[in-house]
């Protein structure tokens, strides 16, 4: 890491300014336009390392999570080339092209392939099984690049230097083992980085999780970093990981890439249980407001302040869901259209048929041709509320969402993932859980997804800013064309989930506020060398400075605070690489 | 030397002996008596398949 060169009253500038709708975060996306335009010329550029990593820093850092995140992420799923951009794979879109041009071959007795343009359900007695695709190439166009949100985490680096063996894994009894796994490196030196810079700093992190089958899934994301009054741009890097993860071999990524850059320091760690030598106590904070993204900012970074003085170490990640769809005014269910739907799609006990979960916890089944997984696309729903709806558009069927109550849900990959529209009611939440928790050894994460109305433009600013783009608000919702973008309004990942803790949350949300502030790690870097009493000292310390600020500030926690146990490695330069 | 378990003993006596404790005093105890429960249960998955020619 660099010499310190700004202090807080930098980072606080810092934030406002790379933070949502900030001039530098303006600048960047404005310093993408004609790398994106040029790819839109020229596809195949998609290919070129640099558009690949500035796609890879992008698109994680949006939505927490969300199906998007999926796709980006996750190695389980579909991913179109190294897994950063949205829609359907190349060698998909080249299969399904081939199908439909010997389909179409003059001569050939196959019957010609409807577009998806028509109404064709129900499905046909007769009808053949096929591969569960369909052939609607022109889509490629109205899926790419989704779900754009702000999220702006700041990594406070730890110093604390341990050599102790990392063994430790968080046993899940019935479920998957999974550990978490966080890295703090920099680019910065003497100035900040450039985005590119950015994108060669983290591109051998993201080839080497994409390339160890430990990995479950990972995010690399751009964010600011500081230790003491230093600030810096940094690298916000999470993955989920099985028990067999080597940190040593991803150490040695680290140490590489700190030597490359020319910094002081840079740090690894994984979860361990409470037992495990030198483990330290992280702890995990949910704030909710009514404030401005802005505002929720600056609280957090009052508290960088507090922590900072007090010797603590924390990053912070900021949600704002104010303009979430489930604040939409909730609309009366239309019976009938439930009842028509029912009818239409019929029922199916296994959610990897399921299109959606109905309000009485019902799923409409979307495995139209006889397979064992969903088939159909969600948009289908479409055709029950718009006359002559194109099949294109996901408008309608976010209008349905609204009317029926139906939550949006893919249950046929390894993560189980719900969007929903409308406010859940407990029968859906019940129902997704129950999924999720009597079959953990099939998915590695749960997400619960907020669709937010508004299409994102890398010109503007993002979500949670004036200058975003909202769209369809409201009664215009079924106009959209795209998919909307999406804010993981819940996630888990190795643990069972908890549908009391969900519906409080949303119930929060209504109550409390729609911004949330989330404090991960906050722990003492030198934790082992202090004594227990002086350990505590500080803990109690933090303890009341948080609550006074949160007082003044108008913040209020979600829930209890949330501990877990890391184990972190602190590599420096001279000494380590 | 700070440990996890001899900050959770302090804390604990503290709670013990009837002193008031903050929030994340008590989410650091949650937490390592969540690690020490047993499962007193076992998850299992179970399916019923009722025999068509049962009523024949």
């Amino acid at each position: 890491m660099p010499a310190p060169l700004l202090g807080l009253p930098a980072l606080l500038q810092t934030i406002a300014t790379v933070g949502v709708g900030g001039a530098i975060g303006y600048k960047a996306q404005k310093d993408l336009q004609p790398y994106i335009k040029e790819l839109k010329k020229s596809p195949e550029d998609m290919d070129t390392p640099q558009l690949k990593m500035l796609r890879a820093l992008l698109l994680p850092n949006q939505a927490l999570a969300s199906e998007l995140k999926d796709m980006t992420t996750s190695k389980s799923v579909g991913l179109t080339g190294e897994g950063q951009v949205f829609g359907p794979r190349a060698e998909d879109i080249e299969r399904e092209q081939e199908q439909i041009k010997q389909v179409l071959k003059p001569g050939v007795s196959k019957p010609a392939v409807e577009p998806i343009t028509k109404e064709t359900f129900p499905a046909e007695p007769e009808q053949k099984p096929e591969p569960p695709v369909q052939p609607e190439i022109e889509l490629k166009n109205k899926e790419e690049f989704p779900a754009i949100t702000e999220n702006k985490p700041i990594i406070f680096e730890q110093r604390k230097d341990e050599e102790t063996a990392l063994i430790g894994t968080k046993a899940i009894e019935g479920g998957k083992e999974v550990k978490d796994v966080t890295a703090g490196v920099s680019a910065q030196k003497d100035v900040v980085p450039s985005l590119l810079e950015q994108s060669n700093l983290a591109m051998p992190i993201k080839k080497f999780f994409e390339e160890d089958d430990q990995v479950v899934n990972y995010k690399i994301g751009d964010t600011v970093g500081a230790y003491g009054d230093m600030v810096e741009r940094s690298l916000d890097i999470e993955a989920n990981v099985k028990p067999d993860f080597n940190i040593d071999k991803f150490g040695e990524v680290i140490k590489q890439r700190a030597k490359a850059f020319d910094q002081d320091a840079a740090f690894v760690a994984e979860s361990v249980p409470s037992d495990f030598e030198g483990a330290n106590v992280g702890f995990e904070l949910d704030f909710g407001s009514n404030l401005k993204m802005q505002d929720a900012l600056n609280f957090a970074n009052l508290l960088s302040e507090t922590a900072t003085v007090d010797g603590f170490t924390f990053k912070v990640k900021n949600l704002d869901s104010s303009g979430a769809s489930i604040y939409l005014p909730q609309t009366e269910k239309d019976l009938e259209l439930i009842e028509k739907s029912l009818k239409r799609f019929g029922t199916t006990d296994d959610i990897g048929k399921a299109g959606f979960i109905m309000p009485d916890g019902k799923m409409l089944n979307f495995s139209m041709r006889g397979g064992n997984f969903r088939d159909t696309e969600h948009r289908r729903v479409g055709f029950l509320t718009q006359e002559g709806y194109n099949g294109i558009d996901f408008g309608p069927m976010y209008d349905w969402m609204l009317k029926t109550g139906g939550i949006r849900v893919t249950g046929n990959a390894n993560r189980l993932f719900a969007e929903v529209a409308g406010k859940p009611n407990a029968a859906q939440i019940k129902k997704i859980t129950d999924e999720y928790n009597q079959n953990r050894k099939k998915y590695d994460s749960l997400i619960i997804s907020l669709a937010v109305p508004g299409e994102e433009d890398f010109g503007k600013g993002g979500f949670g800013t004036e200058q975003f783009d909202v769209r369809g608000y409201g009664d215009n919702l079924k106009n959209q064309e795209l998919r909307l973008p999406n804010e993981s309004f819940y996630e888990i990942s190795g643990e069972r989930a908890d549908p009391g803790k969900i519906m409080n949350k949303l119930k929060a949300a209504d109550i409390v506020g729609k911004t949330f502030t989330g404090l991960r790690q906050l722990n003492i870097p030198e934790f082992s060398d202090l004594s227990n009493e002086k350990a505590r000292e500080r803990i109690k310390i933090i303890q009341n400075n948080i609550a006074d600020i949160s007082e003044q500030s108008g913040l209020k926690m979600l829930d209890k605070p949330n501990v877990k146990f890391y184990n972190t490695k602190v590599y420096k330069k001279g000494k380590d690489y | 030397m700070a440990t996890v378990k001899g900050l959770y003993d302090l804390i604990k006596a503290d709670k013990d002996a009837g002193k008031p404790i903050g929030p994340l005093e008590q989410a650091i105890l949650d937490a390592v008596e969540k690690e020490k429960e047993k499962p007193t249960t076992k998850e299992v998955d179970v399916s019923f398949v009722k025999n068509k020619n049962e009523t024949n």
